[in-house]
């Protein structure tokens, strides 16, 4: 793999492992695979795909960080992720407060990383 | 290649004071000679380091990352070493969606008095980390791909 | 037996005919399935023709109504069965369990934040994202908490979050029994389903969307704060079409009714764009314009007149998608110049009908209600007595067919008047 995506790829594990989301969830595992509704298979693998939902969350803001506001499909050039998935991922973090539309650039509207 | 015989492997270890930094001292006094590839970071339990942290030395290029700690129900934090555990399981889950080998980081419980114990480990890890090549954040520096 | 009347649905016209039977000092139940009352209205933007902001109107009612000493609320419920008491009835309403206690949760939505499990949320149509544990929208009301037990992994990190110490894993679903004079339904309506009309593409191509999907994005507090971005890559959209009559007059789906509501909402979202976009070239594809209410015309021409929306008559045969651009190419017949049109849009905007919603048929069997063809409640004088289903049951509002606001409200207090009228008649006021 190509050194400066691995890059920005350890970057966007880093916000991942610091958003809250991530840490009360692995502060919690014990719990939930002994205690929980879900079998410590189950939590295993819910944990995880939670985990790579907030990876490409993380991608997201760290692009978002390190070069200002983007719009969707310079996002999507730089990520290779799906426009519709950025999208997604996107309105998730301007509910909890991460990222906001910044304005626009030419027809298509740009986010940022919210100032927190 | 010759180039890439030169390729010696950087290795980040966490080691936890009350257990396997002190393995890896008893190790030392012992004279039980072990690859001076090592970079050792004391911190008081296992359970001190973050996920992040591991990231962190990744991303600043090592090629290998080891996590020590006390054996289970050995821990002076009484539960410290079970939460390194399971952050384990999620960091090379981590490792392997980020596309380098899980295989990069290992957790291992080292007592006090496991002295070669340590010694073997970090011959071992390092040849781990020999046969797996550098880290792609430091390819460069060795010849490339 | 004290006297009472049951009202089935908290949205605008149960609520209001909660209120007026309330204010005759006679005790109401009223009963909605959803964690909060406010319906369909609750999800609007703006009004028509008035452009009154839905919720500003609509809160105080649903203030009144649940602080009213008469009226009883009973949300995130279900009425389970019904049978005659003479005089009267007897109803067991299922009171689910929100695993939330409602006399300890203060509203704070702390726990909203803790919770790791997302789900689409269905009060902004699916588009952003809710929680496990969640607040149905922020005026809700009640404004308790509800966990969504099937997707809940039992964490307890909203327990941990809390601290009215209001979670409660351990409650149950309750079973209550009512004694009724006599029985409102108010159950309101649902957006058609729009995929079932495959020539316009809905779920294949991701910038056809519901007129319902378009009020949440238009709104403030909708999933992009109010701006307008196209679903498939945030575009700001430059030529947007509404198509009129999807799944209304539509003899193939078995839906030849008009639904009265929708040139006008339609003409209201149109309005809406151009004010907040006033780039945007927006145009309605419909067969006719139905402005039949007070003020309904002068809105239609005021949309014509001053916001520059162009009115195209002529029926709308298929959407086809640019994959490349996520465009949407167009093809109608334009009446007016004997033409068919092919047009490129960036949004396109169906304006669904309205049908019964979900379950209206096992409530229609529960109550013993006679239904229209199309599954909308009826009764045996609709002309001189609209709100009249049978001895005792009265219906009001979309329940009894598609209408707006105004026309809901107004029916809703004739019912409330003749509910109370009835138990007058049998003896128990």
């Amino acid at each position: 793999m190509e050194e400066n995506e691995l890059r920005a790829r350890l970057r966007a594990a880093r916000e991942a492992f610091s958003s809250e989301r991530v840490r009360w969830l692995l502060g919690r595992s014990r719990h939930i695979a002994e205690v929980g509704k879900l079998t410590p298979e189950e939590a295993k693998e819910l944990i995880t795909n939670i985990l790579k939902e907030e990876l490409e969350r993380g991608r997201i803001l760290s692009e978002l960080k390190e070069n200002g506001p983007l719009t969707v499909p310079e996002l999507s050039e730089r990520t290779g992720l799906p426009k519709q998935r950025l999208m997604w991922h996107l309105i998730c973090m301007m509910k909890d407060g991460r990222v906001a539309i910044w304005g626009k650039k030419g027809d298509f509207y740009a986010f940022s990383a919210a100032k927190r | 290649m010759a180039k890439k015989d030169k390729f010696e492997p950087l290795i980040v270890a966490f080691c936890c004071n009350w257990c396997s930094y002190a393995g890896a001292d008893l190790a030392g006094t012992s004279r039980f000679e072990y690859p001076t590839n090592v970079r050792i970071i004391r911190v008081m339990c296992s359970g001190r380091v973050d996920p992040i942290f591991v990231l962190e030395a990744f991303r600043l290029g090592a090629d290998g990352v080891l996590l020590t700690g006390c054996h289970p129900g050995d821990c002076h934090y009484i539960d410290g070493n079970l939460k390194a555990e399971m952050r384990a399981r999620y960091i090379r889950a981590c490792l392997e969606e980020v596309g380098l080998e899980p295989e990069r980081f290992r957790l291992e419980w080292v007592s006090a008095s496991e002295g070669v114990r340590f010694a073997e480990l970090i011959k071992e890890f390092t040849e781990t980390i020999k046969r797996l090549g550098p880290s792609p954040l430091r390819r460069r520096e060795h010849g490339g791909e | 037996m004290e006297p009472a009347v049951l009202v089935l649905g908290g949205g605008i016209a149960g609520i209001q005919a909660a209120l007026d039977v309330a204010e005759q000092n006679v005790h109401v139940y009223l009963v909605e399935r959803s964690p909060s009352i406010g319906g369909h209205m609750a999800m609007l933007d703006k009004t028509f023709p008035t452009l009154d902001c839905s919720l500003c109107i609509l809160t105080p009612k649903m203030v009144d109504v649940a602080r009213h000493p008469n009226v009883e609320l009973l949300t995130y419920s279900e009425v389970i069965d019904v049978r005659r008491a003479n005089p009267g009835f007897k109803v067991k309403v299922l009171k689910r369990a929100r695993y939330v206690d409602e006399s300890k949760c203060t509203g704070c939505g702390i726990c909203t934040e803790h919770c790791p499990i997302e789900a689409p949320d269905e009060f902004n149509m699916g588009l952003s994202p809710r929680r496990a544990i969640y607040i149905p929208f922020p005026q809700a009301v009640p404004k308790v908490a509800v966990i969504d037990y099937e997707r809940c992994i039992r964490c307890g990190l909203c327990q941990l979050a809390c601290e009215a110490g209001a979670i409660d894993f351990k409650q149950k679903d309750q079973e209550l029994e009512l004694h009724v004079g006599a029985i409102i339904v108010a159950t309101g309506f649902r957006q058609v389903d729009v995929s079932a009309l495959s020539e316009y593409g809905y779920g294949r191509f991701p910038n056809v969307i519901t007129a319902l999907e378009l009020e949440r994005l238009l709104n403030a507090a909708g999933p992009t704060a109010g701006e307008l971005l196209r679903p498939s890559d945030g575009k700001a959209p430059k030529r947007i079409a509404f198509i009129q009559c999807v799944g209304s007059r539509d003899v193939r789906l078995n839906r030849p009714y008009c639904s009265r509501v929708c040139c006008m909402y339609a003409v209201k979202n149109a309005i809406l764009i151009r004010e907040h976009h006033p780039e945007a070239d927006v145009a309605i594809y419909f067969i006719d314009i139905r402005a039949y209410g007070k003020g309904f015309e002068e809105f239609v021409q005021r949309a014509e007149g001053e916001f520059g929306i162009k009115l195209v008559r002529g029926r709308v045969a298929r959407l086809e998608e640019d994959p490349s651009t996520g465009d949407l190419w167009l093809a109608a017949e334009d009446v007016s110049s004997g033409k068919v049109v092919m047009e490129r849009y960036d949004l396109v905007v169906l304006s669904a009908g309205l049908v019964p919603p979900e379950g209206s048929e096992a409530l229609a069997k529960l109550l013993g209600l006679s239904t229209d063809g199309y599954g909308f409640f009826s009764g045996p004088n609709l002309k001189l007595n609209p709100v009249l289903a049978q001895d005792g049951i009265f219906i009001c509002g979309c329940a009894a067919g598609p209408k707006d606001i105004p026309d809901s409200v107004a029916e809703a207090s004739a019912a409330a008047m003749e509910a109370v009228n009835y138990l007058r008649e049998v003896g128990l006021l």
